[in-house]
This record gives structure tokens, C-alpha cells and sequence, in this order.
């Protein structure tokens, strides 16, 4: 049971962290998005 | 310059070679016959918006069934999760770019191959193939569902409206109601059936049909965004309930093996929990890899933009629809009639008559049966293309890739795919939730392989690499992958927690994945033997030789050669016809076999991946005989090419041949396959030269087409027609330095304006035309394609080809 708790939190842990860091790509791709989008061609 | 392999006679050449690539080249003996092996595929290109419709044919597909599947797992917040999903999915979507910027095949086979090595790759790839195998059925089912539940309401309707006969009515004079998961089942397997047997004959791959699939689709998003909001503003709906662990209320299946264990999983964990229960929404981003082969150029640049359209699409349609059918449908018909159909059921509650609303829920089934429907092919052809892919790389055996002895088709693997899809529907039942729950265990550990792998490259990899998952911190000449470790992170904490709580999705998965493990260990390991021997026979009869892409010049043909067609060893009519007709001294002669990659194929292929099967060694074997009891020699050539014809006009255009000979089709009519090469010819790119396209049919009747714009064939009536109208019109003195041609121009640019102008007028006199014509004239729709009368059938005898050798 303890090992299950500590495994439980173990995921908790690194799903919100890993959810943090995503939001950040997410949002970043948004800016990259709309650069592609809206941006001029090279 | 053209991609390809070459087989050439016994050593003619083997000095004279003017290679414009890199090579590898086997020290030979004298007697050997030379063998050119080519790196580069042979595709056609298509635009970014064609490779986001075939992806989104996969990925949107999901917005019909997902919601419904999520809400049953975790209760009403899971509108939320969807949402989450389909935002966390533009971080997934830029794990598979970078993956694609690195390699043009960046799925999770070569990925994780490349990173984690071949026990790892096949552990991914037996996830990945469950993730396929799976969109078959659950598309199918969820079609079924659309299809059966509209066919129930109008029952209703029509005993409502006292239509329905006493015979479909029970006692209690309710109307019959079809079960809804039986019939989903049957319809799911019908049209399982259909595309098995569509596959099993060689069904075209069309990015076109993708493309009008979510035309089609997109019409039908935009109404049901608008009439849906603005159902919203009238109701004065509320939004569901917030995703916070108090608002979690999880079925007993969706706790899975955690189910009565006094874990503290309804906290944060549960949040957890409910996310893995909707991480099927965002299935099909693998797509995304296997269609990056054949975007145009900018590969990068196009991918991109592919990629951005997928992810804000499905974003709107599946995170809206979900949300938007949470808002109007009330709870109770939710989740007990329309949980397995929630956008057929959101028409039914949007505001506005109800002829309006069953009007749209017909739309909206039609469109449901057309995505979900071409969903069941896609994951026929993806998951026949990763098998081949595997093959292809020696992970299964020979017996697979043996082409259909008719259709040329791999239908061992077909077959395979479509036994195992089959078995799925049959053993579901027809239930979706089922279905939803294993889905969701090839999802996400397809996923999770590939970012980790993607993980491990950061540090293994040194090539070339477009892009990069953002953030990424550097310090120093260490470079911290914030952004891709994030990621995995969600990823892997998602897959693990789903391994508890998806008792369905963990059994089946883990027996699915060891199963197809088990199937690629052994095949390969017994592949390795065979073809260490195969290469050896190989080594012993041909001159190995490794090119990137082949030119005249470097396969020493000379100009005007004539190229033959050979797929079945059984069957060398196009290359005997070939070889008694031509003097070898005046023309080469050159034999190509096109070796299809499946689906999401490589661009390129090193020369240690390709293995040659022993089909293709018996079709050299066979070519090289063939040519020496004719006393005459040959170039052997293997293609590998995504589509046949692609590759034929590739192949000819690049040797600067003048004819193609091949013999009639088993599959489709020589009209049609001279059709195919004009189209083929069409899409290649200038420089491009006209040749003339020779089908042989078994009682050794000729057909020969001019591929390429040409002169057209004018009768007798027509060359006296013009000659009388010049007479005519000579006869005024302010014209009589007119010519033949002066005419003929006149005519057509007058012609020209008025099909402007008069389209459809046109073409109805056209027709009317052509009708009145002989029918015997075969004629052909392409517009640089004519048919020559070639020849009498009864004589049999070829036509005269332009060089008279041939």
C-alpha cells in the first residue's frame, strides 16, 4: 500500500510537471503557428 | 534523374559507366550479371492541405465517437479533457515534426529503431499496430451506431406519424427498434469487408477523396459550430462542470484494476485518470508521419503547415463538438441514447424546427459514415504499410511480402490486418465503450515510445535535424530538452496510470503486442538466415551496385531505348514480345520491376536496408534466362516507387527510353492502365519526354498509346475536311497565302473562346459527338493520351513503332 502511494504520487508528480512544460511548447507552437500562418514566405 | 535499381547482362558494360551518384559496387566476376541498387523512392508529391485531409480523415474521424466514450469513463466534466487532449495534442504534434525533420519517415518504427534499437522498435510497433488494427473497428462500429441510431428515430417518427406498418410494431405499439450495437456490429463488418476487398484488388490511394471527405466535413463543422452556439445563446445552456477531482465520477470500468483497493485515487489522480481516459481523441497523429514522405517541397515548411491545420482543426471540431453537445444535450438522453452517437444526438437538440434537425442529423450521419468509413481503410492501408514497412526491413517473413498472384497486391498482410479486425468486431460485439477502452493502449504507448525515443536522439542523434520541440535550455555545450521531456512526461505518466485503469485496454493490448512481438522475433530471426543465403545467390548471379538515383548515363543506356514491364516471373509475355522484335545491337533493352513500398514508406532506403525477396530474385532470375534463350541482352531494373505508374514514367523519362512495353493488366482494362500513365505523365516534372506505351494482351495482341502531348491521329475525312475548307477559303484574294495550319489554329483558338464561354454546351455536343461515332473507336480521357489503332486484332501483329527496330 505504501509503495502504491509513493508510485500514485510519483505520477502525480510527474504528470503536473510534464503538464506544465507542455503548456509551454503549446503555447510557444501558438506563436511559431501564427508566424507560419500569417508570416511571409522566405 | 531517377531512383532505381538496375540488372544488366552479364558484364557488357560493367567498364563504360558514367555514374552521376554514390555507389557501392561488389568486386565481380567476369559472368556476373550487374545489379544497380537505388536508394530513392520514386513518389509523387502532394500539397500540405491534401496531407492534413488524409491525416485529419483519421484524427477528425475520433470527434464522433471520443466524447461519448470519455463521458461514460469519467462523468461530466470530460467535455474539459477532450479539450485538454486536443490542446496537449499540438505538443505531440511537435514531438512527430522534429521526428519528421530528422527523418522523412519519422514514425515510431524508424524512430525508435534508430534510438532504442530493433527489440524496442518492435515492441512500438506491435503498440502501433494494435492502434491500427483498433481505428478499423471502432470507426466501423461508430458508423454502425450513427447509422442505427438514425435509423431508430425515424421508426419513431414514422409510428408518430402513423406510417410505420403493424408489422413493425409491438404490442405495446412501440416501433421496432434495431440494437443498436448487433447492427453496428454487422455494419462495421460489411463494410470491413468491402475495403478488405477493395485492398486485396489495389485500391487507389487518393489524397483527392481525403480531401473531398473533409470538404464535405469542414461544411458540415461550420454548421454545427454556428447553429450550435447560437442554440447555446437562446437555451442559455450552461457549461459542464469544471475538471476538478470533486467532479470526477468514474464508471466501475473506468477504475479498472484499482477498483476497490482503498488507493487515494480520487484526488489529483484522478485527474490523471480521467486524462488517460480521453487520450484516444487525439488518435491518428501517427498519420502525420507516414504521409510526411509524400508532402511537397518545402518538406519542412509544408509539414508545418499540415500539421498546424491538424491540430487546429481537430482542436475545434472534436473539442467543440464535445463541449457543445455537453451543453445542449441534457444529461439524461446524453448518456443513455446518444453516448454512442453525441453529434447526431447534439443536431437533434440544437434550436429550430424539427424537419431542420433530423435534416442535419441525416448530414451529419452521412458525414459520419464517409469519415469513419474511410478510417476503416485508412488503418487497412496504415497498418498493411507499417507490416510492409517491417517486412520490408526483414522483421517478417518472405511469405508476406509475396505479392497476390492477379492484384500484385500484399495480400498475405491484407488478409492478416483483415482477420485480426474481424476478430475485434465479433469479439466487441458491437459495444464502443469496449472498443474505446483497448484503443486507447495503442495510443498512447505508440506516443510514448516515440517521445522517448525522440528523448534519447537528443544525445544520440547527430544528423541532420530541421527543427526542435521548444524549449530548450542550454547551458554550456549541454542542451536541456525541456520542452520534449515535458512531454514524455504526461506521456509516460498517462500510459502507466491507463496500464491500471484500462483492465480491458491492458489485456488485450499486452496479449496483442506480445503476440505480434513474439510473430516479428521469430521472423526475423529466421529471415536472417534466409536472406544471408538469398544475398549470397544474390552476390553469386548478380554484380551488386548501390546508386542514390539512376540516369541513362549511369545505367549506360543509350537514348531510345525501349523499357519492359515485369512484375510475375510466371509471365514474361511483355519482354519475350519485346526481344523478338528488337535488334539489341541498335537499341537496349531495359527490364524494370517496380518494388512498392507500402504506405508511409521511406524516401530513401540505404543499402544495407534493402533486402530482396525471393520473388524478386526469381523475376531477375526468369528476366536474365528469358534474354539468353533470345540470345540478346538485357538491363534489369527494380523501382522502389509508391505507385507503379509513378515509377514507369519516372523510370522512362529518366532513361530517355521511347517505348514502354507492358502486358495487359489482370486488374483494370489497357485503356485504363494507358490512362493511369498519362496521369502518371501529367504530374512528373519538366524536363519531360513523349514515348509510346506498348500493352501486350496474352493472345499476343498489341495496343500502343502515345504518352505525352503528340500530333493528333486525324482521319482521312478530317485531313480532306480542312483541305476543301483551305480550297474554300483560298478563293479570297485577301487570304490566299493561307495554310493547311492557318486553319487548323483558327479552329481551335475559336474553339478555345467558346469552351470559355460555353462549357457545358460544349461537352453535350462533344458527347453527342462521340456517340454518334463508331463505338468500336476506343478513346481515351486524358488529354495527351490518343489510342492508335494499333493493329488488327485478327492479325495480332505488332504496330510499327516509331524506330523500326522495335
Amino acid at each position: 500500500m505504501l509503495f502504491a502511494s509513493f508510485a500514485i504520487r510519483m505520477l502525480e508528480w510527474m504528470f503536473f510537471v510534464g503538464l506544465v512544460g507542455s503548456t509551454v511548447v503549446v503555447l510557444i507552437s501558438f506563436y511559431e503557428d501564427a508566424i507560419e500562418l500569417f508570416g511571409k514566405d522566405e | 534523374m531517377m531512383p532505381l535499381f538496375g540488372l544488366q547482362m552479364a558484364g557488357h558494360r560493367a567498364g563504360t559507366l558514367a555514374m552521376a551518384s554514390t555507389r557501392t559496387t561488389v568486386a565481380p566476376p567476369s559472368n556476373r550479371v550487374r545489379l544497380i541498387v537505388a536508394s530513392s523512392v520514386m513518389l509523387t508529391f502532394i500539397s500540405f492541405w491534401r496531407a492534413a485531409a488524409i491525416v485529419l480523415c483519421d484524427l477528425g474521424s475520433s470527434a464522433f465517437y471520443a466524447g461519448g466514450i470519455a463521458e461514460q469513463a469519467v462523468g461530466a466534466a470530460a467535455p474539459w479533457f477532450i479539450l485538454g487532449i486536443m490542446l496537449f495534442s499540438f505538443a505531440v504534434r511537435a514531438v512527430y515534426v522534429e521526428s519528421c525533420s530528422m527523418f522523412t519517415r519519422g514514425g515510431v518504427y524508424r524512430v525508435v529503431k534508430e534510438a532504442l534499437g530493433g527489440t524496442f522498435a518492435k515492441l512500438s510497433v506491435s503498440a502501433l499496430m494494435f492502434d491500427y488494427i483498433l481505428t478499423g473497428p471502432i470507426s466501423g462500429v461508430s458508423a454502425g451506431q450513427y447509422i442505427t441510431g438514425l435509423m431508430n428515430e425515424l421508426m419513431v417518427v414514422a409510428a408518430q406519424s402513423h406510417w410505420l406498418p403493424p408489422a413493425l410494431m409491438d404490442a405495446q405499439n412501440n416501433p421496432f427498434q434495431f440494437n443498436m450495437d448487433y447492427t453496428s456490429a454487422v455494419f462495421a463488418a460489411v463494410v470491413t469487408i468491402y475495403y478488405w476487398w477493395q485492398n486485396i484488388k489495389g485500391i487507389e490511394e487518393s489524397s483527392g477523396k481525403a480531401l473531398r471527405v473533409m470538404q464535405i466535413t469542414t461544411v458540415m463543422v461550420v454548421i454545427l459550430l454556428i447553429w450550435g452556439v447560437y442554440s447555446v445563446f437562446i437555451r442559455g445552456a450552461v457549461l459542464p462542470p469544471s475538471p476538478i477531482p470533486s467532479h470526477l465520477h468514474f464508471s466501475n470500468e473506468a477504475l479498472g484494476f484499482l477498483k476497490g483497493r482503498g488507493l487515494p485515487i480520487f484526488g489529483f489522480f484522478g485527474i490523471l485518470m480521467a486524462f488517460g481516459h480521453s487520450v484516444l481523441a487525439m488518435s491518428g497523429e501517427e498519420s502525420l508521419a507516414q504521409v510526411n514522405r509524400e508532402i511537397e517541397h518545402p518538406k519542412l515548411k509544408n509539414l508545418k503547415r499540415a500539421a498546424i491545420v491538424i491540430a487546429i482543426y481537430s482542436l475545434i471540431f472534436t473539442g467543440g463538438a464535445t463541449l457543445l453537445a455537453s451543453m445542449l444535450i441534457p444529461i439524461g438522453p446524453r448518456t443513455q441514447i446518444y453516448q454512442d452517437n453525441l453529434i447526431a444526438g447534439l443536431a437533434m437538440y440544437m434550436v429550430g424546427p424539427m424537419f431542420w434537425r433530423i435534416a442535419f442529423r441525416i448530414f451529419v450521419v452521412i458525414v459520419g459514415f464517409l469519415i469513419l468509413s474511410g478510417a476503416i481503410n485508412t488503418s487497412m492501408i496504415g497498418s498493411t504499410g507499417v507490416l510492409m514497412r517491417v517486412a520490408e526491413d526483414g522483421v517478417l517473413t518472405d511469405w508476406f511480402r509475396k505479392p497476390h498472384l492477379k492484384f500484385g497486391t500484399s495480400h498475405r498482410i491484407i488478409n492478416l490486418v483483415f482477420i485480426l479486425q474481424m476478430i475485434t468486431i465479433v469479439a466487441s460485439r458491437g459495444n464502443i465503450i469496449t472498443l474505446g477502452e483497448a484503443y486507447a493502449f495503442g495510443v498512447i504507448w505508440s506516443f510514448t515510445f516515440n517521445s522517448l525515443a525522440m528523448l534519447v536522439l537528443r544525445w544520440k542523434y547527430h544528423g541532420e535535424r530541421g527543427w526542435k520541440v521548444p524549449p530548450n535550455l542550454r547551458i554550456g555545450r549541454f542542451e536541456f530538452p525541456i520542452g520534449l521531456l515535458s512531454v514524455f512526461l504526461v506521456l509516460l505518466s498517462v500510459a502507466i496510470v491507463n496500464l491500471f485503469t484500462k483492465s480491458v485496454a491492458t489485456v488485450s493490448g499486452i496479449v496483442f503486442a506480445l503476440a505480434f512481438f513474439i510473430i516479428f522475433s521469430i521472423s526475423e530471426r529466421q529471415n536472417m538466415r534466409r536472406h544471408a543465403i538469398t544475398a549470397r545467390q544474390m552476390k553469386d548471379h548478380f554484380q551488386l551496385e548501390h546508386q542514390d538515383t539512376i540516369s541513362r548515363e549511369s545505367a549506360a543506356i543509350r537514348p531510345g531505348g525501349v523499357m519492359v514491364t515485369m512484375r510475375d516471373p510466371s509471365n514474361p509475355l511483355a519482354l519475350k514480345w519485346t526481344l523478338s522484335r528488337t535488334s539489341t545491337d541498335e537499341r537496349d533493352i531495359v527490364v524494370i520491376s517496380v518494388r512498392m513500398m507500402g504506405v508511409g514508406g521511406p524516401e530513401y532506403l540505404n543499402a544495407e536496408e534493402q533486402s530482396f525477396s525471393e520473388h524478386e530474385q526469381m523475376v531477375f532470375t526468369k528476366a536474365v534466362s528469358v534474354a539468353e534463350s533470345f540470345g540478346k541482352k538485357v538491363s534489369l531494373l527494380v523501382v522502389p516507387a509508391g505507385d507503379v505508374f509513378a515509377a514507369l514514367v519516372q523510370g522512362a523519362n529518366s532513361l530517355e527510353v521511347d517505348s514502354v512495353v507492358s502486358s495487359v493488366s489482370s486488374k483494370m482494362t489497357v485503356e485504363d492502365q494507358a490512362f493511369h500513365m498519362g496521369q502518371a505523365w501529367e504530374a512528373l516534372p519538366e524536363p519531360k519526354r513523349q514515348f509510346n506505351f506498348y500493352v501486350i494482351d496474352p493472345a499476343g495482341d498489341v495496343k500502343v498509346f502515345y504518352i505525352g502531348p503528340h500530333a493528333p491521329a486525324l482521319s482521312p475525312d478530317d485531313v480532306q475536311l480542312v483541305h476543301r475548307l483551305w480550297l474554300n477559303m483560298r478563293r479570297d484574294p485577301s487570304v490566299s497565302d493561307l495554310h493547311h495550319s492557318d486553319i487548323i489554329t483558327y479552329a481551335l483558338t475559336r474553339l478555345a473562346g467558346q469552351y470559355a464561354r460555353e462549357k457545358q454546351e460544349i461537352l453535350r455536343d462533344l458527347r453527342n459527338y462521340r456517340a454518334a461515332e463508331s463505338p468500336a473507336s476506343a478513346r481515351l480521357g486524358g488529354p495527351n493520351l490518343s489510342n492508335i489503332p494499333a493493329t488488327p486484332p485478327a492479325a495480332g501483329k505488332p504496330p510499327l513503332p516509331p524506330k523500326t527496330s522495335l
